[in-house]
């Protein structure tokens, strides 16, 4: 019996499921949460972002056994923080989907940046979501939105 | 006149030191005080064989025990490839590449023919079935300390696998190095063909561990340096060197390069499971000798590995003293960026999601930088090899992935971002080259593994 | 055997690649059938079986609020909130917004109060519901807006009733009507039900908009699913969970053809989480089922751990041997000889050649490529009272409806196709072997099943971008104009007869490259590896070939290339002159993209030593695009882009944002595959299985503005996914040539130790 806090609440995985199993799979198959996304299973696409005490994490990447306690969030609750609605907003004025798989990832990564970084220029972007791979090509407006919502914080 | 005369007798003495200085090194256990005796005259318990653990085993799972220890399947096997049947390839700078056999029972590609004798010659002397002469990859220097016993065992357990038919790849040696012929000089000088000789005035375990590590780890034929004439020079035992485009580093007693900052207990783990926190985790050929051989080792024979090789004396390489402390969190700290930025993107775009910019993983521990020995050499060699050859490890903790880099980067991306993990989670930047990681990619180039990565 | 299979599945790709990439005449006619259809059906209830005074409503009432059903695309509901259902798959390409918008226009409807929704699958109320060959805009257009107008005839028709005035005295904006000299005015939303039981107008009696009257057509809109994407909702095939849904996944032989001889599966079936491992022989047809080993687990992981402990015995007679290394070195042979018979030949290219001013020699090629969507393949089946109900990620529901009774057996109304929202497609969708592969697995599960392929299966079961090597011979006359083209291409056959999908010149190439005397061939080397279509297919590469091709006989002429260009596309020469209607080829608008891009790059001004500009253009998927790359080049080769420009006329555009976005995608997906992609195949094995061999752009290398500007004419609009992908490369390459001197002449650009400068 595993108990996770994620999203702020207390949730139990069951004994059925292996403690080596990444988190990725327990949010989408045990906990119901589709919103980490599998693209590759080996941390090169980073569509499987969350936030674990705030640091971004390749959630295919961390076994659940190894949590503890430590604090998950994931999309379907970033936008209860004030740097994680702000991206989300600047994501939809700038229309940055295309097929939008990536985005759930990207927008994990660039709120993180954001928490650290309150305005940060080109070489900060390029550092803090160099591993968000967008096979759709929507880097241009990822970088746009990032700087506009930088912009509503300050 | 005279004064040629006293010259040419000059030379001739220099000349015959230095033959002699290289022909007559001393054997790899010379270096421990006390005189060896014959094992029939040794008094202890018996260093030779099995742990006791195995004691009332049958004959084939005594010999699957120390066929691990002498970890045949390592040399005997191509990565991805079908066990004990071969085709792994030793790339010898200047002279040439040598392919391992098939040692499966097969008849004709195997050793399905081999006798006893023969089996034993081949380990002890290095005497084919055909009688030509083996070449000294094989490590039968090391084996002929082995029991005429164990190797039996061995030879029983090889011969219950499934007989696979492989033909050995050819030889591709430059002359004179495909002359077989010449082993036979070389050994007179470099195969004392001699078993095992314990010692009575040391312990018990460091018997068991010297029997473990010279007879059947065969530790030396990577980690100690060779000579001009390609023999393992027990001058500088342990004191590591390059094998196979990697570098076996130095397992001496030396605070600063070696073992000597290590704790018993996180040399137990790291022997037994390929990973010590502080010290991160084995990849590439140690990996293998780990998940291979190692692992299968009882308690009792870990523990003997350490009490030996505790006692090896210290050799100083020029290796600096790891740096066990985190890199700062951010990226704009540590390595200036203008030092080395495509390094930094590189490191950015594939690397940092797993080892963080402090070089301590989130996600594991086998992906965390901080300690770790290969990332503090400043040649940078195995975190080249590594970055290009991935790890792919099958551990008791399940499987350790890194994924490998070599198809998909350029070999200027592959020295950047090695410069740039030394310089940031080091003790001091490496400076590879476009040049030098092709050469690495040659020296380790074994045949394409194109099996799955597993998704974890 | 097995190469009779092959050909099968390629004669499917081959049909629908031709098939989506030409032009829409035909769908208008189609459409129209359609909405009578859907109009009759819609009367008699049985669109979507809520209408008013239907039997069926009394219960679809209660579950449906009083909603109104117009017609099967177009729901009002009484608080004036209007459903918009887009008949096509989403997959990135924006046809969600776009269909909407469309509708919406004609209908006169308020936008801030219309839900977008995906239609249900069912072909004889939609017609095609296909998506590709950037083909769904083109096909719809006249359907979409004539389903607007005449459910803005029907409300009209409704409140001219009630209010018993002229109809034609009504006007309609935001979803209201008003009856000015009255001064009556009413919601649509009052109006539906009665509106519903309006007769259907001949859609040939509607006057649809002109371009001065849209309302909302060629503004900017935000993505209709972007707020539940920002959020992380449930859209994607991979997001779909049902009750008791169990999890797969599929080990095909990694040499396709492979058959199974044995697995291990007292091991497999006794590992944790495990339900159950078995073989499913498929039909050995790779664009449907080819034999594999299924293994049925309680989640994803599961499966996947229990995956790489699977040792399968592959019996591999009549699987593939191929090896790119050995292609490119044969080619290079054949490339030599040019075969006697051309498939097509125009004027007479050797008397060109004789009198040449300039003759130019080359050979190009370029890699295999995948599409590696980042949503992988994936497919939940239920198979309950004999209906096959699916969820997909597809390009192409209604082929792969039918695709799947067929298979099974089963009659057409047996098989339920729930289309999702596709995480990437790129063409890899309009095959829809993993569906297949679902259904045929769901068959020996109970209940639902979810297959999920492992991003090494969805590497190493794509259907390719062939590779292709061009050998080119031109001519320029003393004028310094293009005069004389021959190309012997080599391509691959899976039959001995045709080119393999993806791998044929294309009608778009064979229509723009204008040359007085014009010679092409093709020698085809055969090829088991399973391609097909990839993000404009044929001219994804080809155009590479061309356009670079052409910019060496414009230098070697000492002509600025733009002029070049011009002259080229504006040659007459009937032989070349398009056969089909469908082709809406125009010399005067890509004339016009030409200029533009030109002129908003800047075209002829100085540049610093060892920086260049470089420009080239196409015709594809019906859309005439020029892109220019200005970039400088250090002595390492190592690439800065400064600047990206794309002109692109594809008639009015529907939104704005949208078809941004497909440009600088399209554009940075072009770049991408340029500098670092390709394929290595050895032994019928894909070498590269997973992102780390296959390094897609990423941020820190990505252009930091791409500028497009729109030639907005009064043709049909026609799609956007594809044209803006083709001249991007020549363009870097023809750029690099101006900025060093060296030509580039193979992709990717990495093998010629290029790199982007960070
Ligand atoms: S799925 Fe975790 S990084 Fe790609
Ligand atoms: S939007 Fe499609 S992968 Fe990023």
């Amino acid at each position: 019996m595993l108990h996770l806090t994620v999203n702020g609440e207390n949730r139990v995985v069951g004994d059925d499921v292996d403690p080596a199993t990444p988190l990725l799979w327990v949010l989408r198959d045990h906990l119901g949460l589709v919103g980490a996304k599998y693209g590759c299973g080996v941390a090169q696409c980073g569509a499987c972002t969350v936030h674990v005490d705030g640091k971004p994490v390749r959630s295919c990447q961390l076994p659940v056994g190894t949590i503890g306690s430590r604090v998950i969030t994931t999309i379907e609750a970033i936008g209860n923080t004030p740097n994680g609605v702000k991206i989300q907003q600047a994501w939809m004025e700038a229309a940055v989907p295309q097929c939008g798989y990536c985005q759930a990832g990207q927008i994990m990564s660039a709120t993180a940046l954001l928490n650290r970084t309150p305005n940060p220029d080109d070489s900060d972007i390029d550092a803090a979501m160099a591993g968000n791979i967008c096979r759709c090509g929507t880097y241009v407006r990822i970088r746009r939105a990032i700087k506009n919502a930088a912009a509503k914080s300050a | 006149m005279r004064l040629f005369g006293i010259a040419v007798a000059a030379l001739a003495v220099v000349a015959l030191g230095f033959a002699a200085w290289l022909v007559l090194i001393p054997g790899p256990m010379a270096f421990a005080s006390g005189r060896a005796v014959a094992l029939s005259d040794y008094k202890g318990p018996d260093p030779t064989g099995v742990p006791k653990e195995l004691a009332e085993a049958d004959l084939i799972k005594r010999g699957e025990y120390l066929a691990h220890a002498a970890d045949c399947i390592a040399c005997h096997t191509v990565p991805g490839g079908e066990a004990y049947t071969g085709g792994f390839a030793f790339n010898l700078p200047g002279i040439g590449t040598i392919y391992s056999t098939n040692i499966t029972p097969d008849k004709d590609t195997g050793i399905g023919n081999y006798t006893d004798q023969q089996f034993l010659d081949a380990m002890h002397k290095g005497i084919r079935r055909d009688g030509e002469l083996l070449y000294p990859a094989m490590s039968y220097t090391t084996y002929s300390y082995m029991t005429d016993a164990d190797a039996l065992a061995i030879k029983a357990y090889l011969f219950t696998l499934p007989a696979v038919h492989a033909t050995a790849a050819e030889n591709k040696l430059a002359w004179p190095f495909n002359q077989r012929g010449l082993m036979a000089v070389w050994n007179v000088f470099y195969n004392a063909d001699q078993r095992f000789r314990p010692n009575p005035s040391q312990s018990a375990e460091w018997n068991r561990g010297a029997y473990l590590v010279e007879a059947m780890g065969h530790c030396g034929e990577c980690h100690t340096p060779r000579n001009l004439a390609y023999a393992i020079d027990n001058r500088r035992k342990f004191a590591g060197a390059l094998t196979a485009g990697w570098s076996a580093y130095n397992i001496t007693g030396d605070a600063k390069a070696g073992l000597g900052s290590w704790t018993d207990a996180s040399l137990s783990t790291y022997l037994s499971t390929g990973h010590a926190d502080g010290h991160g985790g084995s990849a590439g050929p140690m990996g293998e000798a780990t998940d291979n051989s190692l692992t299968f080792l009882t308690p009792g024979d870990i523990h003997a590995l350490v009490v030996y090789l505790r006692s090896i004396p210290p050799q100083d390489s020029d290796l600096p003293r790891t740096v066990d402390t985190p890199a700062p969190d951010s990226y704009r700290q540590g390595v200036p960026a203008d030092v080395n930025a495509r390094g930094e993107v590189v490191f950015a775009s594939a690397c940092a999601s797993c080892h963080d910019w402090t070089g301590v993983s989130p996600t594991s521990k086998y992906a965390t930088l901080t300690g770790v020995r290969a990332v503090n050499d400043p040649t940078a060699t195995n975190v080249a090899q590594t970055i290009i050859n991935g790890v792919n490890r099958k551990t008791a903790e399940g499987i350790i992935f890194m994924p490998a880099f070599g198809e998909g980067y350029s070999d200027d991306d592959i020295a950047a971002v090695s410069n740039y993990v030394t310089a940031r989670f080091g003790a001091e930047g490496a400076h590879l080259t476009v040049k030098d990681i092709a050469s690495l990619r040659k020296q380790a180039a074994q045949q394409p593994n194109t099996q799955e990565a597993p998704n974890g | 055997m097995a190469n009779a299979q092959f050909a099968q599945s390629d004669a499917y790709l081959s049909e629908l690649i031709s098939e989506v990439s030409t032009m829409p005449d035909a769908p208008l006619s189609m459409g129209r059938r359609t909405f009578f259809k859907l109009a009759g059906a819609g009367a008699a209830g049985l669109v979507l079986g809520f209408h008013v005074g239907d039997q069926a409503f009394a219960a679809a009432a209660t579950q449906n609020g009083n909603l109104q059903t117009i017609n099967a695309f177009i729901r009002i509901a009484p608080d004036n909130t209007i459903t918009i259902y887009s008949k096509c798959p989403e997959i990135g390409q924006g046809i969600k917004t776009s269909f909407g918008v469309i509708i919406a226009d004609e209908l006169d409807a308020d936008w801030n109060h219309v839900a977008m929704e995906q239609a249900d699958i069912n072909p004889k109320v939609y017609g095609s519901q296909g998506a590709g060959g950037s083909t769904s805009i083109p096909r719809a257009w006249n359907q979409l807006r004539q389903a607007g107008a005449g459910a803005k005839a029907m409300l009209i028709a409704a409140a001219a009733k009630t209010w018993n005035v002229n109809p034609a005295e009504i006007t309609a904006k935001d979803s209201v009507l008003t009856h000015a000299a009255s001064g009556k005015t009413a919601t649509y939303g009052s109006l539906a039900a009665a509106a519903a039981k309006m007769p259907v107008p001949d859609p040939t009696s509607l006057t649809l908009k002109t371009r001065a009257e849209y309302r909302l057509i060629g503004k900017r809109y935000r993505g209709v699913d972007d707020a539940k994407l920002v959020t992380g909702q449930p859209l994607f095939g991979i997001d779909v969970q049902l009750p008791n849904m169990v999890h797969a996944n599929f080990t095909k032989c990694p040499a396709v053809g492979g058959k199974v001889k044995s697995f291990n599966a007292d091991e497999i079936k006794a590992l944790p989480g495990v339900l159950d491992a078995f073989v499913v022989e498929g039909t050995g047809v790779p664009v449907e089922v080819m034999p594999g080993v299924a293994i049925i687990a309680k989640d994803t992981w599961s499966a996947f751990q229990a995956k790489n402990k699977l040792k399968v015995a592959w019996d591999e007679s009549e699987a593939s041997k191929d090896s790119t290394s050995q292609f490119s070195a044969s080619a290079k042979k054949l490339a030599a000889s040019f075969p006697a018979k051309p498939d097509d030949n125009v004027g007479d290219v050797d008397k060109a050649f004789a009198q040449a001013a300039q003759m130019v020699e080359a050979y190009y090629e370029y890699p295999f490529a995948a599409h590696a969507t980042l949503e992988p393949m994936n497919t939940t089946a239920h198979w309950h009272d004999g209906v096959m109900e699916l969820w997909v990620p597809t390009q192409q529901p209604d082929r792969g409806m039918t695709q799947v009774s067929k298979m099974l057996g089963l009659k057409d109304d047996k098989v339920v196709v729930h289309q999702t929202r596709v995480g990437g497609a790129f063409g890899r969708r309009g095959t829809n072997d993993y569906m297949l592969e679902a259904a045929a697995i769901a068959q020996k599960v109970k209940g639902p099943v979810k297959l999920t392929w492992t991003r090494e299966d969805d590497f190493s079961h794509d259907f390719y971008r062939p590779s292709g090597y061009h050998q080119f011979k031109g001519a320029v006359d003393k004028d310094g104009r293009l005069d004389a083209w021959q190309e012997h291409f080599i391509t691959f056959t899976a039959n001995g007869k045709r080119p393999v999908a993806g791998g044929g010149h294309t009608d778009t190439l064979n229509v723009s490259t204008i040359a007085p005397n014009l010679r092409r061939a093709s020698t085809m080397m055969p090829l088991m590896i399973p391609t097909g279509s990839w993000r404009a297919p044929g001219d994804n590469a080809q155009v590479f070939a061309v356009q670079s091709f052409t910019h060496e006989l414009s230098a070697a002429a000492g002509r600025d290339h733009v002029q070049f260009l011009l002259d080229a596309v504006n040659r007459n020469v009937p032989e070349l002159a398009p056969k089909s209607k469908s082709v809406n080829f125009s010399p005067a608008r890509a004339s016009a993209v030409i200029k533009l891009c030109a002129e908003k790059a800047g075209w002829g001004k100085t540049l610093p030593k060892g920086s260049g500009l470089g420009l080239a253009w196409c015709y594809s998927h019906a859309g005439h695009v020029a892109q220019a790359v200005e970039l400088s080049v250090d002595a390492n080769k190592r690439i800065k882009v400064h600047r990206i420009v794309v002109a692109i006329d594809v008639g009015p555009v529907i939104d704005m944002a949208g078809a941004e976005a497909q440009a600088q995608g399209a554009s940075t997906d072009a770049l991408s595959t340029a500098i670092g992609l390709q394929l290595n195949i050895e032994n019928g094995r894909i070498r590269q299985q997973n992102y780390n061999d296959y390094p897609i752009l990423r941020m820190p290398m990505a252009p930091m503005a791409i500028d497009v500007f729109f030639i907005q004419s009064d043709n049909p609009p026609t799609g956007l996914g594809e044209p803006a992908f083709p001249a991007m490369a020549p363009a870097l390459g023809n750029a690099i040539f101006a900025a060093t001197g060296d030509r580039v002449r193979s992709l990717p650009l990495r093998n010629l130790d290029y790199s982007l400068a960070v």
